[in-house]
């Protein structure tokens, strides 16, 4: 049982569990304090001074994000006394903050500025001294403004709580700034470009590149969406103005910032290759432009026993779709791309992390560094930083080590039967890794799909296990047709002669053996190039519905922009192909029903079709995308400077 | 050496030493104390030593020259004292090596003219008309009114030789707890009736933080050497880790036993080379023999020190940030509470002193509580180190009984004011404290006493002001450095220190306005309440104080554009021509060429001026007048036109 302590906030009682800070307290009784540097998850900083509270018997007041809540403490949180000196503090803090809030892109969103309006505080009374200045990082992603820099330190915090430690302290006194190791520029420090920094900044500091010029944000419209690039599936908030997606987010949670890697948050900028809005043929080595009806006839001709291959990034609903058309047509030829890399049955895998005491990660590659899961690393990272122990077991040495209790590297199979099993080892570390699993109350196992088998073979079928997918629906995939689909079956699919239709972006280096291929992707891009025929598709932030995250739970999207002229979603497109051919479809609109869980454990052994080393290929090229963007900009702008 | 393994061997060894290798009472054998403290080498007492070593070898003289650490009295370095005649050289030159080896080496002589002498007439005649040269240590002025138990270990103690600090007692009072197996709780309980509270400045009480830290929950504890040490013109802790760096492990070791800590950390400033050498031979030393390490002396006792090197931050010596840095993270101070004895180094309970304070320690243990009680005021017992400075003609390093006043360090220890100027103030300690006007010298000095006069004890700087010395410029000093060293976590510091830096630029400068003192009061007394640590929160001090006693200057600065001090560059020079007998040294000392040759007067063109004071100080006969701006405006009962302190002022 969690000890619980009772205390008076402003004459309210609140009870709330042991250890919590007197912020948050006040928080459980809706009783805003404020606070400029306060981070959740993080210990108290008491830097910002803004959370001064009183509590009775303490000489002075404290600051509430960094005073532990105690039994019977009485606090006042807006006492006039509190209020003069949260204006001092204000004053002080705006003497050295342009004063021009009418100028600033953050205004509305501002934290400092919200605090300034309730504190009735305009500008300062010292006026204002210009300190820092307009950092010249040439980047395509985070713009930096030290005249903006209130010194909070929440940029400096989240970086290093992630393991990225990029930004730290420079300086003393009021020369003090945030700033990379040496002055380096960002490209040059290390940093990943994930922008949590700019996440948690609460003024016009740190801002996102892509956003400049365009609008204010407050007047953005904002939906939530799933990224939906790899495995991680990451919650967004995308903002649009004018029709564009200006900016991407990460959800937040509780008052927690979830993370988002380059490829999530700005995403959207990067340089994939011409839109396509029309149906388009081969002509030679070029593409010419059909009309739909052409298309549509075109493949109606050809789809009876033709094969057909999904994406694992399509949405429920689209999959729903899907196969209801492949029983229409009665379609034998089937698969989905998760049999690349895993099982159906380690996909119908489903646990949270989130009350877990112990996080035991299996033979799956983490890294921030190489966007390879980078929010799975760093939610594991922000388990560890609350309390949770984390034992690695792999086959290389991860990043997330850093923060592991114990880190068990060799062959990842034989260390699972030594861990999770019955076999027993000379190893010290692994018998102190054995003794804390074995001791902990609900421990969580994250593994590698191929890892599944051994994993529930080791330790029992009642023990929380999750399997980390490559895309980001492969879970929905499994949970809606895997009583369709067959494990393994893509190797016909992609070799048989018949008309392949490939429905969805699939993995990049896939050979197609078939004499013609229908693809259906929104991007011309390299793959394209295989097709026959090629149909337009919806962005993810184009298409509504929802998806199965790799913790095995559904998540909504909403759609943030319209398609724009002459596209179709996918499930339009295959409607109108059963139409073409006369064939009705049993679709059901039903998704809780469609996705639940069905059947027990069957143990398969079947690992996937790609070697591991194969199965980070995709993310490769999108941080092939990235790096080329930041590299780019920096032609561009050194040319504008020598112009 | 071999190592102790019991406390008998301990007593062995003393037995050994006394006399045979080592003599400190300097009975047996002819001895030469070189101070060897930082002032002194400065003024190259190492090359002394070393030369007196090779002069008495090549004479063929049995002597022993002994490298000490800092006898005190800096001003008058370097020092030497000889034993076992107990004569006091002064000022010693390399020239003087053959002498002091023929005369006082070979055969007891002294060298007279080395002797200290009181030169300032004024006080001869006052007071000792018949004084000749001192001779002995207790017969100056400096160190009679001192009672040196801390100090005492300098004059008797080689910091590269623990055999030193053995002979003359030292481990004894380890040895006493160890062999006597008091129980932890004792010694706390001693100490904690001793009244020993913390010489770091805020003067917490030693037993309670032990207490504390020792009823703390959790299996590793520690103990950190506070030696960070960054006040202006405060070197108390430095002597200490230079002079007699056992005495504070004695003390690390003790108090390890008594909080239950089996890790102790000495945080040293990386700008004191001395004393980082000194401590790193120190602590080899006592590894070798074993007194530190595991099973210290066979009672199964185990603890070990490594020092840490600081950077230099002066916020370092505030102890949360001290402790962020010894885990190797950014100096930045964290809110209180959890107190460090909670969760200090790496969150384990930790027990953080200053270095003076824990070289009180063996003494309390060694002589009991009630001897070191006798000594001192009801609430501050002991001694306080203090570095005096400034305006006086002895400085250097003191240490006194608490409850000694003020008017005594100034005019029986320090000698008085130099120049025979008038004492205006006292800034007692360093950038945190306060300055305590001329007519309040009168002050007990000990934790209370202080703080109610709007000063603190501090860490123990002294610093005496004269009637040239400006306080609105003596603040702004000290707010500069506080600026400067401001970590910047918490925008009262940061900002605030920079704002009243700003205000106080702008009165120096003769752009002040009325508002600004007011401005000037609300700052501070809002950075006090909301600043984040101790820096932050003491900041304002020496402009509160300077205030409270001296607001009429911060007026004349900004009403009358005045400065009695003449230090900010904003009076107004003219030159009285009905007494002017027209010498024109005035004109030939002008670098801005504003004195106009009138023929039959001198005048100064107020336009050209820089208000160098140049002419002013060149003046025979004291003709030209600073004055402010507008003589009409000037309170004449404030000031008299010489621009000259009001009496007793």
């Amino acid at each position: 049982m969690e000890h619980k302590v009772t205390l008076t906030i402003d004459g309210k009682e609140v009870c709330v569990p042991e250890g919590t800070n007197v912020l948050e307290a006040a928080r459980t009784a809706g009783i805003e304090i404020p606070t400029l540097c306060y981070l959740k998850d993080f210990l108290g900083f008491g830097a910002c001074r803004i959370c001064l509270v009183e509590i009775e018997g303490f000489r002075a007041p404290v600051t509430a994000c960094t005073t532990i809540a105690k039994d019977g403490m009485k606090v006042t949180t807006n006492s006039p006394r509190l209020q003069q000196e949260r204006k001092f503090v204000l004053d002080l803090i705006f003497s050295m903050h342009p004063p021009e809030c009418g100028r600033c892109p953050k205004l509305g969103v501002c934290d400092l500025r919200k605090i300034a309006s309730k504190n009735k505080v305009a500008k300062s009374s010292f006026g204002y001294t210009e300190i820092g200045h307009t950092v010249d990082d040439p980047n395509p992603f985070i713009y930096r403004d030290t005249r903006y820099c209130i010194l909070c330190g929440k940029c400096v915090r989240i970086c290093q709580g992630q393991g990225t430690s990029v930004l730290a302290f420079l300086g003393r006194g009021v020369k003090m700034t945030v700033s990379t190791p040496n002055n380096a520029l960002l490209k040059d420090s290390g940093c990943t470009f994930c922008g949590s920094c700019v996440e948690v900044c609460p003024v016009n500091a740190l801002s996102e590149k892509p956003k400049i010029g365009k609008g204010r944000e407050s007047k953005y419209k904002r939906f939530e969406c799933v990224c939906l690039e790899c495995g991680n599936a990451c919650d967004t908030i995308v903002s649009v103005y004018q029709n564009e997606v200006v900016k991407v987010n990460a959800k937040v949670k509780d008052d927690v910032h979830g993370y988002l890697c380059a490829v999530g948050r700005f995403g959207f900028t990067l340089d994939r290759g011409k839109r396509i809005t029309a149906p388009m043929k081969r002509k030679g080595l070029d593409f010419e432009e059909i009309t739909w009806d052409e298309a549509i006839s075109t493949i109606a001709e050809r789809i009876k026993g033709s094969s057909m291959l999904l994406s694992a990034k399509l949405l429920n609903e689209d999959i729903m779709t899907a196969k209801a058309f492949a029983k229409a047509l009665q379609l034998e030829d089937i698969a989905s791309t998760v049999e690349l890399y895993s099982s159906y049955n380690a996909m119908k895998s489903k646990a949270e992390i989130d009350d877990t005491d112990l996080i035991i990660v299996v033979g799956l590659s983490l890294s921030q560094k190489k966007r390879l899961f980078p929010a799975l690393d760093f939610d594991i990272r922000r388990k560890v930083r609350l309390g949770s122990k984390l034992i690695v077991v792999s086959g290389e040495d991860l990043e997330v080590s850093a923060v592991a209790e114990f880190k068990l590297i060799g062959d990842v199979r034989k260390l699972i039967n030594e861990l999770l099993g019955k076999e027993s080892s000379e190893d010290n570390s692994i018998a102190g890794a054995k003794k804390l699993y074995e001791s902990a109350k609900s421990p969580v196992i994250i593994c590698e799909p191929s890892y599944y088998d051994e994993i529930v073979c080791a330790a029992g079928e009642s023990t929380k296990l999750v399997a980390v997918p490559y895309e980001s629906n492969a879970k929905g995939v499994a949970a809606v047709m895997s009583d369709v689909l067959e494990d393994g079956k893509i190797k016909a699919v992609v070799e048989s002669s018949k008309m392949l239709y490939v429905v969805g972006e699939v993995w990049p280096n896939i050979e197609f053996k078939s004499d013609f291929i229908v693809m259906q992707k929104p991007y011309l891009d390299a793959q394209a190039d295989k097709a026959d025929l090629l149909l337009p598709a919806p962005t993810s932030w184009e298409m509504e519905g929802s998806i199965i995250n790799l913790f095995g739970s559904l998540t909504k999207l909403q759609k943030a922009l319209a398609m724009p002229e002459g596209v179709k979603t996918y499930s339009e497109v295959l409607q109108e192909i059963a139409k073409a051919v006369s064939v009705d479809m049993d679709l059901s609109k039903d998704i809780e029903a469609a996705i639940e869980i069905k059947g027990k454990y069957e143990k398969t052994d079947f690992k996937g079709i790609l070697p591991l080393s194969e199965r980070k290929l995709h993310m490769d090229a999108l941080n092939e995308l990235i790096d080329d963007t930041v590299e780019k900009f920096n032609v561009l702008e050194t040319k504008s400077e020598v112009s | 050496m071999t190592r102790l393994t019991s406390v008998n061997d301990l007593i062995e060894l003393k037995k050994s030493l006394v006399g045979e290798r080592v003599d400190p009472d300097g009975t047996k054998r002819q001895s030469l104390w070189v101070c060897c403290g930082t002032a002194c080498r400065a003024g190259g007492s190492v090359e002394l030593a070393d030369k007196l070593q090779e002069e008495a070898k090549n004479n063929n003289i049995p002597v022993d020259v002994i490298k000490t650490g800092c006898l005190g009295m800096c001003q008058k370095g370097p020092l030497i004292k000889t034993m076992p005649d107990g004569y006091l050289y002064q000022k010693v030159k390399t020239k003087h090596t053959a002498k002091i080896i023929d005369y006082t080496a070979k055969s007891g002589f002294a060298v007279r003219e080395l002797f200290y002498r009181i030169d300032d007439l004024d006080y001869y005649y006052k007071r000792d008309i018949f004084s000749g040269p001192k001779e002995k240590i207790e017969d100056l002025p400096f160190y009679q009114k001192q009672l040196r138990l801390i100090l005492e270990g300098n004059e008797r103690v080689a910091p590269e030789n623990i055999h030193y600090y053995i002979a003359q007692g030292g481990y004894e009072a380890l040895a006493k707890i160890l062999s006597e197996k008091w129980e932890p709780e004792k010694v706390i309980d001693e100490i904690t009736k001793s009244g020993l509270r913390g010489r770091g400045g805020a003067g917490f009480p030693t037993g309670i933080k032990w207490k504390a830290t020792r009823q703390a929950k959790g299996e590793v504890k520690v103990i950190v050497a506070n030696g960070d040490e960054g006040d202006p013109g405060a070197f108390m802790d430095r002597s200490i880790m230079e002079g007699n760096p056992h005495c504070l492990l004695e003390g690390m070791l003790i108090a390890g036993y008594a909080v239950g800590a089996n890790y102790g950390f000495i945080y040293v400033r990386h700008e004191y080379p001395l004393a980082l050498k000194n401590i790193s031979i120190a602590i080899q030393q006592v590894k070798e023999l074993g007194l530190i390490g595991k099973n210290i002396l066979g009672s199964g006792f185990d603890f070990d020190i490594s020092i840490r090197e600081g950077a230099g931050a002066f916020v370092c010596g505030e102890e949360t940030a001290l402790l962020v840095s010894i885990e190797g993270k950014r100096g930045f101070p964290s809110p209180k509470p959890p107190f460090p004895a909670e969760s200090g180094v790496w969150a384990f309970p930790t027990c953080i002193n200053n270095i003076e304070t824990l070289a009180n320690v063996p003494y309390i243990v060694k002589h009991g509580a009630e001897k070191f009680s006798s000594i001192g005021t009801e609430n501050s017992k002991g001694t306080k180190v203090f570095a005096l400075a400034g305006k006086i003609k002895n400085t250097g390093l003191i240490e006194v009984p608490m409850g000694i006043t003020l008017r005594e360090i100034i005019y029986d220890i320090g000698g008085g004011i130099k120049d025979g100027k008038r004492l205006k103030a006292v800034q007692v300690g360093g950038p945190s404290g306060g300055c305590i006007p001329a007519d309040l010298i009168d002050v007990e000095v000990d934790f209370d006493s202080l703080s109610s006069v709007g000063a603190i004890m501090g860490s123990g700087g002294i610093i005496v002001l004269d009637e040239d010395d400006c306080m609105v410029s003596i603040a702004k000093y000290f707010l500069e450095f506080i600026k400067e060293e401001s970590c910047g976590k918490c925008p009262p510091c940061r900002i605030g220190s920079y704002q009243m830096l700003e205000i106080l630029t702008r009165i120096t400068e003769g752009k002040g306005e009325m508002e600004d003192i007011d401005r000037l009061e609300n700052l501070a007394k809002s950075m006090q309440v909301s600043a984040l640590c101790g820096l932050g929160k003491t900041a304002p001090n020496p402009v509160l104080s300077t205030m409270r006693y001296f607001r009429d200057e911060y007026e004349e600065h900004i009403k009358h554009k005045y400065c009695r001090a003449k230090s900010c560059r904003i009076n107004t020079y003219k030159i009285d021509n009905d007494e002017c007998f027209l010498c024109g040294l005035c004109k030939k000392v002008c670098p801005a060429d504003a004195v106009i040759d009138a023929g039959d007067q001198y005048i100064i063109d107020q336009e050209k001026c820089i208000k160098c004071k140049a002419c002013y100080d060149a003046c025979p006969i004291d003709v030209i007048k600073s004055l402010g701006s507008g003589e009409e405006t000037i309170d004449k009962s404030t000031i008299n036109l010489k621009g000259e302190l009001r009496d007793g002022a």
